[in-house]
């Protein structure tokens, strides 16, 4: 059984995963409509997944890396998250997806009930959200 | 044995029909009789298709008119060739798919009456590019296609070469230096090339927006070696279906500015200036106004 909204959480190894396992370990509640995905830095984080999950049916995005300036593991990968969530913003804003869909906060791993904090706020707000529908190319056909 | 090839075109600009009709090498092959344009509404005089071996296909798909031509023709062809950007990934008529198409007739004839007879085709919900709505066998993309890419087709039509697109980017072809590998701090608003930039050094190392990086190879780097910025036109790399996507992964390591915001002083527009010619091919292929959320509408006045 599906649940929604659905949200997906890219999260880093280092700080925003972690900080999702604290979470969980002092069982602190957050909603089960996020799905997260573990990716070895923010600076791994691709445009092209955020496109790709609101076409496939996900409600909002969650990119989650280690603050800056100094918390990331490989040195600068939160710095490329930062320009590329600004751009990318920019980007969906012209396509006509309201703010809240996407969004960038920096989790550290000690930081679990931010993690949860946050959690509860995005799926909250994609709650408010219509559901994203979009038409196929062959649909066009169709007078 | 003469080969049949014949020309349609859609939503077009004519620009691909004179880069193919000024190429040398095709002039040459119609000289010799290999090559006979069978159909073309712009270089020769013929009223209708008759069977054809290779179908040419250029502009973009706008009205019904065009989806009903194309699949006629198809019908008619041995094989289909997807020539130009327009007709690969949409092109630059693609743009508007940011806009209604009301709001797009309004805009531009909304002091005309609109006529009463019904002849007019009436425009697609937004356009698609043609692998959508036929089966391709050949993709030759760019704004006009470049002429290095035409002779590897016309090779693979004649004698039965392969006919492949290059798997790189333009970065791979760029004679420009780039050995300085530190990120820049501050972009700035540059579309071509002005007066105080080095035209020997890369354009993204001088804070230029230059498509480059995400941009299929096949023109030998024609705009940055002659010193202007490349603009994206042969699409996106064959691996992905996204070029904004992949330029916007790729300005973030280019670009290391402060605050983060800087970055849009740049590029106040991003659909405009990244996927300038694959809009229609990504994967968000329209503003969401125009795909989804009145469907229930549209179908009930149509």
């Amino acid at each position: 059984m599906s649940v929604e909204p659905r949200v997906l959480v890219f999260a880093c190894t280092y700080c925003a995963y972690a900080a999702a396992e604290t979470a969980g370990v002092s069982k602190l509640q957050y909603p089960p409509q996020i799905y997260i995905v573990r990716l070895p830095c923010s600076g791994m984080f691709k445009s092209y997944y955020v496109l790709k999950a609101l076409r496939s049916g996900f409600d909002a995005v969650l990119w989650s890396g280690c603050h800056p300036p100094y918390d990331c593991h490989f040195i600068n990968g939160n710095y490329k998250a930062r320009v590329r969530a600004t751009l990318l913003k920019a980007y969906l804003k012209q396509l006509g997806f309201e703010d809240e869909r996407f969004r960038l906060e920096w989790i550290a791993a000690g930081e679990a009930d931010r993690f949860a904090l946050i959690a509860k706020e995005i799926v909250e707000n994609a709650t408010r959200l219509p559901k994203l529908r979009f038409i196929e190319y062959r649909e066009v056909e169709v007078k | 044995m003469t080969i049949n090839i014949g020309i349609v075109s859609l939503a077009y600009c004519a620009g691909c029909e004179v880069a193919i009709a000024s190429m040398e090498r095709f002039c040459g092959l119609i000289g010799s009789g290999m090559v006979r344009i069978a159909y073309s509404t712009l270089l020769v005089d013929r009223e209708e298709l008759e069977n054809v071996d290779i179908l040419f296909v250029t502009g973009s798909i706008r009205t019904y008119e065009d989806i009903a031509i194309i699949k006629e023709a198809s019908r008619k062809a041995l094989k289909i060739v997807a020539f130009g950007s327009c007709a690969c990934f949409g092109g630059i008529p693609g743009l508007a798919n940011t806009i209604e198409r009301e709001e797009l007739l309004r805009e531009i004839f909304s002091p005309l009456k609109p006529s009463t007879t019904n002849s007019r085709s009436k425009l697609t919900r937004f356009i698609v590019p043609l692998n959508t709505i036929v089966k391709i066998d050949y993709m030759v993309p760019g704004c006009p296609p470049p002429e290095p890419l035409i002779e590897t087709l016309l090779d693979s039509l004649i004698y039965g070469k392969e006919f492949v697109l290059p798997k790189v980017s333009v970065c791979n072809e760029c004679p420009l230096n780039r050995d300085d590998k530190k990120p820049l701090k501050k972009p700035r608003r540059k579309l071509l090339a002005l007066n105080d930039i080095d035209i020997n050094t890369c354009f993204l190392k001088q804070g230029i927006l230059c498509m480059g990086p995400a941009t299929l190879a096949g023109c030998k780097a024609l705009c940055p070696s002659k010193g202007a910025p490349c603009i994206g036109c042969m699409g996106p790399l064959p691996n992905s279906k996204d070029q904004a996507a992949d330029m916007i992964d790729a300005l973030s390591i280019f670009y290391s500015v402060e605050p983060p915001e800087e970055i849009l002083k740049a590029i106040p527009d991003p659909i405009g200036l990244l996927s300038m010619f694959t809009l229609p091919y990504s994967t968000i292929p329209y503003h969401r106004r125009v795909g989804g959320e009145r469907i229930e509408k549209d179908v009930s006045r149509d």
